[in-house]
This record gives structure tokens, sequence and C-alpha cells, in this order.
């Protein structure tokens, strides 16, 4: 559905040093820098996946999206969604897409949900019978009722974002691109968007590209995640696999009788695997994945454990890592 | 009155860097107004083509008239403009917090804090056409009718600020006041013409309610016909009055401001 | 673009326009009452100080009867508060929304527009019922429901005109970061070469015989004397297809500058 090869962005930026000479000096001769936003990314998207674009910001996720749903012109490469050129901005093209900003109301402002989506009926030309249907379930699955016709300005972020969401998707297009669409949201509003996502998923099978800063949303929607750094595409997999590459070892937290046995001795601890906590009662070891059960045995041998817990570290911690090009065997 | 000057040279040096960032727009913004200003002085030419005296000056005066309100223009836009366009804006978003919470005369920041950088070329630009009017004109001027139009040309550009303020204020209660700010630059079209040409009823509005007048119409007349210290002592009296008013409404109008957001 | 979308985005903005009442009829009554007392004063006192009858071919009466009529239809024309949409929506980025739509960017933009003459129409009308009674009969106009009603399809085509001729200058907001600057330049040209400022008449001959060729005079001069009854039948024809023609020619000069401009583009703010 979507298929992206080399593309890339590069924008132009005017480089002033500071001062106010400079400043004049600027007004009749600039000197331009090439900022690069995305460096040749090649990646496919099918289907009914949800994929989670993440990047720390300023990484080029938002102008991957923005080139994809045809709003801006690459420097280079090629892409193709839906069989179009995103943006040759065809109308058979764009009758199938949406794109959701968390950031940036795209709802005009001063009319209550309801006009809008009538508009939103003739841009698109949705026959009358489908918007019928297709607004009444979006707004079932949202619970949205009275607030329909109320100006959208006046309503609470949630309520504008669940608003967005329906306009958004009206018109059921087959691929949508969702920039942080749960970005400054409350607990219960996030989990409900999620979940509205995962239902029309389930529903309409979409492509859908899926920006997020939040971990909990990738966890939840994303089973396959693309992480960007500096415009370039530093993994493309599963959010499993990212797991089992990037975080190859384990965290074995146990509990121990403080009076019982051996005193915990930290230098045997050390040859088994990484010490991040060493107190009287408690203990927690970076072990390798493949020694977890050797280690455990043993620790089980040598001390009287009151409980043991072997846990992946936080999928967050691993992904920031990545991010900032910590992580081991990074391409 | 020093920490105001002092952070009012801050905000010059800020506006100063911060425009010339925009390179484009700082050529354009001074390309604009000299089309104003030619556009001004063509309406006036092509209107004295076909009459000798206007509300009782010629053409040599009205050049001066003329130039005297392109310079109140040029210090409205440099010094007031974009300030005055982010009011509202600031209002409306509720960002008036920022400014209110600052240890500072919220109408001394908020109508300063931004000055145009690019406009400044302007107001030498008008200045020099105002230079050149004067030294143009065929009969001598005395020293003391000039010094005086100066300074009454300075005050006018004043009240022109305290008089869109008064527009201005009205967006705490209304949230939206594009309409009373049209309004108020329609009604400034009324000091673009000489003040003799009006009814006389409507020369007392202009110089008591509206008192557009003085902002650049008595001035010029003081210029042309010797100080008349009655007439001084009206310009300077009702500015002072007009902007006492004005920090009394602004005052009410951020009261509101707090007891609305809060 | 169908009707349908035509009429609905027209239907939109006039409500959106109309909700904000206060402001609606502040400008309207302030705008009228400023506009009749400085035409009032200024030709009364150019008359009575040039103690002519006559000045450009219209008599007092007539040329205040100019005045009031090319206030009301160049508002009409010029499209009150949207004239800068265009420009605001690729500054700010409003512009990726109506990108994705399935739509061509200006047709809704235009659209729009008409929305806006709507409401400006109907103030027009009434402005004109108070306005034109206090006027007085003057030898040289000859208003006539008949010139009325050929108004409207003048003002029509140029508030077309004035929409494609506003739509490059407000294109180089691709290029440059703020251009209401370009966009007030147009209109301080247009007002004036226009007719909106003084009848063209007032102006030097060589000057006048230079305006023919330009665009500016279909603007407002042009629906004005319509409605003044001071064009003929065949005349007032011939001006709504010069009118089109430069319409369209302005329209076809936009295209490639979006194209350019539009490779440029980079939707901030999202």
């Amino acid at each position: 559905m979507i298929r992206v090869q080399n593309l890339r962005k590069i924008f132009k930026v005017h480089r002033k040093p500071p001062g106010f000479a400079a400043s004049v000096k600027s007004l009749f001769r600039r000197d331009w820098i090439d900022k690069v936003a995305v460096t040749g990314s090649t990646f496919e998207v099918n289907e009914g996946e949800i994929v989670g674009l993440i990047g720390a910001n300023g990484a080029g996720k938002t102008t991957l999206v923005k080139m994809l749903s045809g709003i801006i012109h690459p420097t280079a490469g090629e892409a193709e969604v839906l069989g179009h050129v995103p943006w040759k901005r065809e109308d058979a093209f764009r009758r199938q897409i949406a794109l959701i900003m968390g950031q940036k109301a795209q709802m005009w402002w001063d009319l209550p949900g309801a006009d809008c989506f009538e508009l939103l009926r003739e841009i698109y030309q949705i026959p009358p019978e489908q918007y019928r249907k297709s607004l009444a379930k979006l707004s079932e699955m949202l619970q949205i009722g009275d607030e329909m016709n109320i100006q959208i300005r006046r309503l609470s972020l949630g309520e504008r974002m669940k608003m967005e969401l329906i306009a958004a998707l009206l018109h059921s297009p087959k691929v949508v691109y969702l920039d942080e669409p749960t970005i400054g949201l409350d607990i219960t509003t996030q989990r409900a968007v999620r979940d509205f996502l995962l239902e029309y998923r389930r529903t309409n099978a979409p492509a859908m590209i899926l920006t997020s800063h939040y971990m909990e949303d990738i966890e939840r929607l994303c089973e396959r995640i693309i992480i960007i750094r500096e415009g370039e595409i530093v993994y493309d997999g599963s959010l499993k696999r990212v797991m089992r590459e990037y975080a190859p070892y384990k965290q074995l937290r146990l509990n121990v009788h403080r009076s019982s046995t051996a005193p915990l001795d930290l230098a045997s601890l050390e040859a088994m695997g990484q010490v991040i906590e060493c107190d009287p009662g408690s203990l927690c070891l970076r072990v390798d994945r493949d020694k977890v059960p050797e280690v455990a045995a043993e620790l089980l041998r040598k001390y009287s454990v009151i409980d043991l817990s072997i846990e992946d570290p936080e999928i967050g911690d691993t992904i920031e890592r990545i991010m900032a090009g910590k992580a081991d065997g990074i391409r | 009155m020093i920490r105001y000057l002092r952070l009012y040279l801050q905000f010059l040096k800020f506006s100063f860097s911060r425009s010339l960032e925009y390179r484009m727009d700082f050529w354009f913004r001074i390309v604009m107004d000299c089309m104003f200003y030619l556009v001004q002085l063509v309406f006036f030419t092509i209107l004295y083509q076909h009459t000798d005296l206007l509300g009782g000056w010629n053409y040599d005066q009205i050049l001066i008239f003329v130039s005297g309100f392109l310079v109140i223009d040029a210090i409205h836009m440099t010094v007031f403009s974009n300030n005055m366009w982010w009011i509202p804006i600031l209002v409306n978003k509720g960002d008036l917090d920022y400014y209110v919470v600052r240890p500072v005369s919220s109408l001394f920041f908020l109508s300063l804090r931004d000055f145009a950088a690019n406009s400044f070329l302007n107001l030498l630009i008008a200045s020099g056409i105002l230079c050149w009017s004067i030294l143009r004109y065929p009969e001598e001027l005395g020293t003391s009718n000039l010094i005086w139009f100066l300074f009454l040309l300075i005050n006018g550009a004043f009240l022109h600020y305290v008089l869109q303020m008064y527009f201005q204020i009205p967006v705490f209660w209304t949230h939206t006041n594009r309409g009373l700010i049209t309004a108020f630059f329609s009604a400034t079209k009324l000091m673009e013409r000489p003040d003799k040409i009006y009814p006389i009823w409507t020369r007392r509005i202009l110089m008591t309610v509206f008192p557009t007048l003085l902002v650049i119409a008595l001035p010029s007349r003081i210029l042309f016909e010797g100080p008349d210290p009655w007439l001084i002592f009206w310009v300077l009296g009702v500015t002072a009055c007009s902007f006492l008013g004005m920090r009394a409404f602004w005052n009410l109008g951020l009261r509101h401001y707090s007891s609305a957001s809060s | 673009m169908s009707p349908s979308l035509f009429f609905h985005l027209v239907l939109l903005e006039t409500k959106k326009l109309m909700s904000y009442r206060v402001d609606f009829w502040i400008t309207m009554l302030v705008a009228l009452v400023v506009n009749l007392v400085i035409l009032w004063a200024l030709w009364q006192a150019i008359f009575a100080e040039s103690g002519k009858e006559l000045i450009g071919g219209w008599d007092l009466n007539g040329i205040l009867a100019y005045g009031v009529m090319v206030f009301l239809t160049g508002r009409i024309v010029r499209g009150g508060d949207l004239q800068m949409t265009v420009a605001t929506d690729i500054y700010d980025g409003s512009l990726s929304r109506y990108l994705l739509y399935p739509r061509h960017y200006p047709f809704v933009k235009y659209a729009q527009q008409v929305g806006n003459i709507l409401p400006d129409l109907f103030q027009s009308l009434l402005m004109g019922l108070v306005a034109i009674p206090l006027l007085g009969i003057s030898t040289t106009t000859d208003v006539s429901p008949m010139s009325l009603l050929m108004a409207i399809p003048s003002i029509l085509v140029a508030h077309l005109l004035f929409f494609l001729m506003s739509l490059t200058p407000q294109y180089i907001a691709f290029w440059a970061d703020n251009v209401w600057s370009l966009s007030v330049m147009l209109r301080f040209v247009t007002m004036l070469l226009g007719g909106a400022m003084l009848p063209l008449t007032l102006f030097p001959e060589s000057i006048q015989d230079g305006l023919r060729w330009l665009p500016f005079s279909y603007l407002f001069e042009f629906p004005t004397l319509v409605a003044l009854g001071k064009i003929g039948f065949v005349q007032w024809y011939q001006g709504i297809c010069y009118c089109l023609l430069w319409s369209l020619l302005m329209g076809l000069l936009s295209i490639p500058v979006w194209r350019r401009g539009d490779l440029r583009y980079t939707g901030v703010g999202i």
C-alpha cells in the first residue's frame, strides 16, 4: 500500500552569526546551509498494518509523514501510496488518505463539528447513505453526542481530538497518517483514542503510520516499528525483535532473607552480570539473555531467595538507547 | 523611568535583529510604505489640478500637511503597529498572563515591546519628505512655529496611539475586535483631510469626543498661522486627558481579564 | 468543483462572518458614516473653493454619488477580511489541510471569498438604502433599477479579477515569511488606479489613456459607472468581457508561481 524508496528531503536554512552587524549583512547576502531532514528512507507498509514511526524531536518523522501525505515535495527519491505519487496530489489519491495531527487543529475553529462534517461530506463527495453510517458509527465508537453541535473552539482538548478523528475518517480512508494523536490528552482519553484506533483497524483495515512520543501508544497499537535517527532509518522491524536484538539481556530481580545464608558477595555477583542494585534485602542484576537460566540457578542455590523475577528491560529505555545511538549492533 | 528607558533599548535591540531575519519582508515593508506615501501625494496633487485651495490651504501647505501625517503614520508603523496587532491575539489566547505577572507596567510592555525595525527606514523617508515639503515652502515659517509644529507632531503620534487603544481595549470583553479596529482605521481617515473642510459641528466633535483633528491638522494650522496658546493648551490637555482615561480603561480591562480567566 | 460544494463553502463563510455580529455592524456603520462625512466635506469644499460647476464631468451630487457607490461596490470587490487568507495559510501551515483535500486549493479559497460577498452585498444594499436618498439629484448620473441590475454581474467579475490579481502576490509567501505588505501595496495601487479614491476622469488625460490598457479600472470604476447608469449596454458587455480576459490572464500568471512555490512548501507548524 505504501512503498517508499530512497526518499530524501533537504531543507535550506540560512545561517546567521550572532550580532547586529551580521544581521545587517544578512539583509544583502545570506549563507545557506543544507539541513538534511530525511536521508534516503526505504520501507513498505501493508494493508491493515499499523507502523509506529519513532524518533526524537527533529528526527524527521513529521517530514516523512508530510511527504507521504503529499503536503511537501521530496528532494529526491520515490514513494507510492495506493499506486499514486503522493505529491502529485491526484484527487483519487487524496480521497483515500487522511492525516491526523495532534498538534494542529484541522477543523474550522469557529463552527460546530456537525457543520464541519457536512462540509467534508461535500469535499470528499461521500454518498449520503455512507456518510450517515460512517458518522453514526464513528461518533458511537468515540462516544460523541451533543458535543457535535458545539463550536469546536469551546470543546476540551480531548473532545476536539475526537472530532478530529471523526473528521479525518469520515471518508473511510485506506491510508491513515497519525502524527502524535494522543499528545496532551489525559490518560483516559489517550486510552479511548487507542481503543478507537484498534477497533477502527479491525473493521476497516487501513494502512496506518503512527508517530508518537508515548511508548504506550506504540506498545498497544504497533506490531512493527521504524526508528529514525537524524533522518535515517536505524531500525525497521517488529517490536518483539527490537527487544531481542537491542536488549540482549534481561533483568533478574530477587529478594533474599536478610539473616540467612551467605552475605551478598559483590565480587561474585559481578562475575554473573552487571549489578544494578544491591541492597541488603534485594538485588537486581542485568544478565545476558543466554546466561539467564544458569545465573538464576546459581543465585537460587547460593542465597535463600524469597522471590525471583526475570524481566525484559523497559521498551522505552531500549528505544531511547537506539534513538540516541547507544544500543549495540546498530547499523 | 530610567529602568523603562533601558527596557525599551532592549526591545529595540531585539526587534532590530529579529526583523532583519525576514529579509523579504524587510524590503517589502519599505516599498509598501513608500507606495502609501506616493498614493497620498498623488491623491492631493490630482485634487489640486481642479482647485487652488482646500480647507483654506494651498498646494504648498497641503504638501506639508500630508507629509506631516505620513510622519505620524511612520511613527505609528514603527513604534506601535506590531504591538497593536498582537494585543487582541494575546488576550484571546490567554497569553496575557505572561505579561501581567512581570514587574513592569503591562501597558508599557504591550504597547512598545515590538519595535518594527523595518519601518524605521520609512520613518526616515517620511521625515525626509516632510523636510522637503517644508524647505520648498515659498514663504518664511517662523522658528517658534516650526518648533511647536514638530513638538505637536510627536504629540499627535502619541495621541493617535492613545485613540487606537480605546478601540483595542474592548477586546477584553468582546473577544474579537477586528470590527472595532477596522472602524478605527476608517475613522482616522478623518484626520487625513484639512480640518477646515468639515462643518463646524463635525469639527467640534473631532476636537473633543474623537479628537483626531488634533493629531496633525491643528499642528499644521499652528505652523502656518503661528502658535496660538489656547490651541496648544487644548491639544496637550485633550491628549493628557485621553491618555489618563485610556489607562483607566486598560486597568479595567485587565481586571476583567484576570477575573474571567481564573 | 461541484456546485453543491461551492454553495456549501459559500454558506459556511457567511455563517462564520455572521457569528461576529458586533463586528459586522460596527464595521458597517462607522465606515459608512466616516465615508459620508469625508466625501461630503471634501467635495463640497472643493466645489465651493474652486467655484466650478463641473469637475471631471461630474457635478457635486454626481461625484458624491460616485464616492458612495464606489465605496459600496469596492468593499464587495475587495472581498473583505479574506484578502490575506492565502498568504496566511501558507505562512502558518494551514495550507496543509487544503492540500489533503481532493479539491483545488484556489477554488476552495474562491468559494470562501464568495461566501464573504453575501453579507457584504447585504450590507452594501442596506447602506445604499440609507445613503442614496441623502445624496440629492445629479445631472451627471442616471441611476435606475436597470443600471443597478447590470452592476451586479460587473461587481462579481470585478471581484473575481481582484481575487486572481492578489493570488500571485500572496503566493510569494512561499518564499517570504510575511507578505501582508505586498497585499497592502496591491490595495493602495488598485484603489488609486482603479478609481476607488477618485473618479478616473479627474486624472490628467495622459494618465487616463495609459490606464485604459491596464486592468485596474475594471475593479472599481467600471462597476460603479455601471451602477450610476453611465455605461451603455454594448460598452457594459465589452467591459465584462475585458474583465474576464484580465482575470484569465491573472489566473494563468499565478499557476507557474504556485508550481514553483509548492516545491518549497514546508508545512510549518505541524
